[in-house]
């Protein structure tokens, strides 16, 4: 269910790389349950708007608010090479001050859903590629956040997982959490609230 | 204060293993040394050598080609080893811990963590290369040049740490890190050299300059050391200093 008060707001976002204008005045609102989709060819700043929506770039106008307990998935993965999934858990529960009985609730539960159980204890220099991106993809969903920020989140899942992705979207999308999800391709359009296509700096919601 | 110690103790534990999982650079700490003693082991006479130290001012020393020669290559070897250590801890994981800080770190305790873990490695550092020292030569006073040992991996140490922090990638830093290793503590604080060198004022102020110089005082003389350990102190500081502003800007995340 929508509400009045967006729990993500973004007004007037503007960057510049040297000459070229990659964010020229973006405006976005996201509510609580909503997910919006932001489409866009390689290189046109989809990647560098949701950096600056997650605070990791500043912009050179505009600002951003979020909640606290915002999650972001990075596009290319973030993760320390010689750590296990189990260790990098471990960090992030740091992180959030989650206790170890939840932690180990928590990071079995993402395991099972995003399908890597059994590769919990490897390092991460061993994994695949899309076993990496599971793992990053299930970091960002670990705090359970109000917010998720994501990031070509399912780049190098295989089908099975892909459609386990968009249930867990689902579910928890129904307890009220936001999500805004970055991907140059969309094979479903019914999996979004609203979808919007980033170009020339632009945000233009796709017809 | 409970949670930040908690934070920095699970930090501390999770980059320690990560280290100690690096097989380039454990390799590096147990081969590097070994090789390099032995080498210097090989390659030295018994002659007696005549050579000076700041730290003992116009007094002429004399010691053995070898023993002068084992200590400096430990010294030299060393000051590579730590500052590599501390380089790899910084630099590689750098954009990591920057989405930690956007989980919810501080800065400040994956700061704690890492120079507790660079402490804890130039010690073992400093202890490794000690130990293997009296296998070809056994100082008098091996405490004082465990020490100088210690302080070299210390300012190497919080060296290699804010090359990690500037630096963008691997290649530039370590050659940085090799370049500066080789001409300060490979060549320029051998004190054969720093006797007749035109410019003793710029090899005093380098970074391997006082730890060098509490290792051959102690090992050589009689003399106390402790402005040499002062003035190695200020320069681990410094360098510590310096290394945790750049890191701090570098993983900093406006939160809101």
């Amino acid at each position: 269910m929508v509400r009045a008060e967006p729990i993500l707001m973004a007004r007037g976002l503007r960057l510049r790389f040297g000459r070229r204008r990659v964010l020229d005045g973006i405006d976005l609102d996201l509510f609580p349950g909503q997910v919006l989709g932001i489409a866009g060819e390689n290189g046109c700043g989809k990647t560098t708007l949701i950096r600056v929506l997650a605070g990791m770039l500043l912009p050179s106008g505009g600002i951003v608010r979020r909640p606290d307990a915002t999650g972001y998935a990075p596009q290319v993965p973030l993760l320390y090479d010689h750590l296990s999934p189990r260790e990098h858990f471990s960090y992030f529960a740091a992180a959030h001050d989650i206790p170890t009985h939840l932690r180990r609730d928590r990071a079995k539960a993402l395991l099972r859903q995003l399908r890597f159980e059994g590769w919990e204890s490897e390092r991460v220099s061993t994994l695949s590629e899309g076993t990496r991106q599971k793992l990053n993809l299930a970091l960002a969903l670990f705090s359970d956040p109000a917010v998720l920020l994501l990031d070509e989140p399912y780049a190098g899942f295989e089908w099975e997982t892909y459609l386990r992705f968009w249930d867990y979207l689902e579910e928890i999308r129904a307890t009220g959490k936001a999500v805004i999800l970055v991907s140059h391709l969309f094979y479903e359009r019914s999996n979004f609230d609203r979808l919007f296509e980033l170009e020339a700096g632009t945000l233009r919601e796709a017809s | 204060m409970r949670r930040m110690a908690h934070r920095v103790r699970v930090s501390a534990r999770l980059v320690a293993l990560e280290l100690m999982r690096n097989r380039i650079a454990v390799g590096l700490l147990l081969v590097l040394p070994t090789v390099f003693y032995l080498v210097v082991f090989m390659t030295t006479g018994d002659r007696s050598i005549d050579f000076q130290l700041s730290a003992t001012g116009r007094d002429v020393l004399a010691a053995s080609e070898r023993d002068l020669s084992m200590l400096f290559i430990g010294m030299a070897s060393i000051s590579g080893v730590s500052a590599f250590l501390a380089f790899v801890l910084v630099l590689r994981p750098g954009r990591t811990d920057r989405r930690l800080v956007f989980e919810g770190y501080h800065p400040l305790e994956l700061l704690f963590a890492k120079m507790l873990v660079v402490l804890v490695a130039a010690l073992a550092v400093a202890f490794y290369i000690t130990a293997l020292l009296p296998l070809f030569f056994r100082p008098p006073r091996s405490f004082g040049v465990f020490a100088g040992f210690l302080l070299a991996s210390l300012v190497y140490g919080g060296l290699g740490m804010a090359i990690g922090a500037v630096a963008r990638r691997d290649l530039e830093g370590i050659l940085f890190i090799l370049l500066l290793v080789n001409i300060d503590a490979g060549w320029l604080q051998n004190p054969v050299f720093y006797g007749h060198a035109h410019n003793q004022g710029l090899i005093r102020i380098l970074p391997g300059h006082h730890p060098g110089q509490v290792s051959m005082v102690s090992a050589f003389t009689e003399q106390g050391v402790l402005p040499e350990v002062v003035a190695s102190l200020f320069y681990v500081a410094a360098f510590f200093l310096i290394a945790g502003a750049v890191y701090w800007r570098k993983v900093y995340v406006r939160t809101r």
